[in-house]
């Protein structure tokens, strides 16, 4: 019987992770790769009798979603590739998968899930974030997020005319990963530009001078903080993710109160795991930036000897005894 | 007029190829081969990584094969044999992802 289940694409190194451990464990799971569906993986849910079933072809295995009583969400992706469809046809095709996918989590509700879908999407919101931790007491940087030019004005000459910007979203643009990014950088309003921030709002925040990036990854309320050490590496300075070197990172230990909160965070999103970013400034306040629902961990895993994995797969195995 | 936020936009790029890996089914894992055996991407250690840097693995031109782009000639971590594994591991698991990718 199996009741675990990942949901995610095959491409996805960090799910591979948590598998390892889970064969380690010897517990049976099933890894949903969803652009496998209409390929290896097939679905039939019938609504009358509650036969709700997951058949890897591949495999030749199938899964009863009734019986799944703990979930992996990661990232789900969903390929139409069939060449002889109109490109009306494939996005047709692609919204019924995706709603089919969409029926799926609703059947698999009452599981525990790391983390629920709806949950991860409800918790996305970067100015939902914001005024979220400052109900909870952490420290924000002056933040704005406007298309009204003088407002913007305003709030740049406030701050010293030493922000930064950022998306308000996402930094990729496009719908191709490759196709563009925008990391977080150092920004200069003046008359010239200023008109050009009406099209598209923008989200400016105080440029805070750092010490370091703080990255703590949260599991249950287990957290892994990571001291990173951005201010080393030029490129690095302003947004860690934009350098292709690989950073210094160390253990830190965390003021209790700042567990505490962020605990407090996880708990209010209902979120069973989340990467919560921090600037360290000179004068050692911890300044919350955002909450990652989903973030990436793998790769702190590896520098710092973290047991991500290992929490992952124990709270997965745990709703299962 | 162009929105001001994309002046900050720049272009994801893409390097030379060392490694390549592909899903093995039955694990439910990413799998490379080095010294004629499979191994677990994640495992991928410093002398098999060394290996691929010299002959390309498996999975080359096949749909079900992700390539591993970094390195070449970008590479600011010369031989160091051990920062090329984290290298590889920390590009592809740190990067922007969209969380839910319907395309």
């Amino acid at each position: 019987m199996i009741e675990i289940l990942l949901i995610t694409n095959k491409g996805d190194i960090t799910t591979d992770f948590v598998v390892s451990k889970l064969t380690s464990l010897r517990v049976a799971f099933y890894r949903l790769n969803t652009e496998e569906i209409g390929k290896s993986v097939q679905v039939s849910l019938t609504v009358n009798n509650g036969h709700f079933y997951l058949y890897d072809i591949s495999k030749g295995i199938a899964i009863n979603l009734c019986e799944v009583k703990s979930v992996y969400f990661r990232r789900p992706e969903i390929h139409v590739t069939n060449n002889t469809l109109t490109s009306g046809q494939k996005e047709f095709i692609k919204a019924e998968l995706l709603y089919t996918l969409e029926g799926i989590y609703r059947i698999l509700g009452n599981a525990f899930w790391i983390s629920n879908v709806y949950d991860i999407r409800n918790a996305e919101n970067k100015l939902f974030q914001l005024i979220l931790a400052k109900e909870l007491g952490f420290e924000i940087p002056n933040s704005i997020i406007s298309n009204h030019p003088k407002q913007v004005e305003a709030f740049y000459s406030e701050n010293n005319s030493l922000c930064i910007i950022k998306p308000i979203k996402s930094g990729l643009v496009g719908t191709n990963n490759e196709e563009g990014v925008i990391f977080t950088s150092k920004v200069e309003i003046n008359k010239q530009n200023l008109e050009r921030t009406r099209e598209c709002p923008i989200y400016l925040q105080n440029l805070i001078e750092k010490q370091a990036d703080i990255r703590v990854t949260i599991v249950g309320t287990k957290l892994f903080p990571a001291f990173i050490h951005s201010q080393a590496n030029e490129e690095a300075r302003v947004d860690w993710r934009k350098t292709d070197e690989i950073l210094e990172y160390s253990q830190i230990s965390l003021p209790l109160d700042l567990v505490k909160r962020c605990q407090a965070l996880t708990k209010k999103l209902n979120l069973n795991f989340a990467a919560i970013d921090f600037v360290l400034d000179q004068l050692g306040n911890y300044i919350f930036l955002e909450i990652n629902p989903n973030g990436q961990w793998a790769w702190i895993e590896k520098q710092l000897n973290f047991k991500i994995s290992d929490e992952i797969a124990s709270l997965l195995v745990e709703k299962i005894s | 007029m162009k929105p001001l936020i994309f002046d900050f936009e720049i272009e994801r790029t893409e390097h030379n190829s060392v490694v390549s890996y592909i899903y093995d089914e039955q694990q439910s894992l990413n799998v490379y081969q080095a010294n004629g055996t499979t191994k677990p991407f994640i495992d991928l250690c410093a002398d098999d990584l060394n290996l691929a840097t010299q002959t390309r693995v498996i999975g080359e031109n096949s749909d079900a094969s992700f390539e591993l782009s970094e390195l070449g000639t970008k590479t600011k971590i010369g031989g160091e044999k051990e920062d090329l594994h984290d290298m590889l591991l920390e590009l592809k698991t740190k990067t922007f992802s969209t969380a839910e990718k319907d395309d």
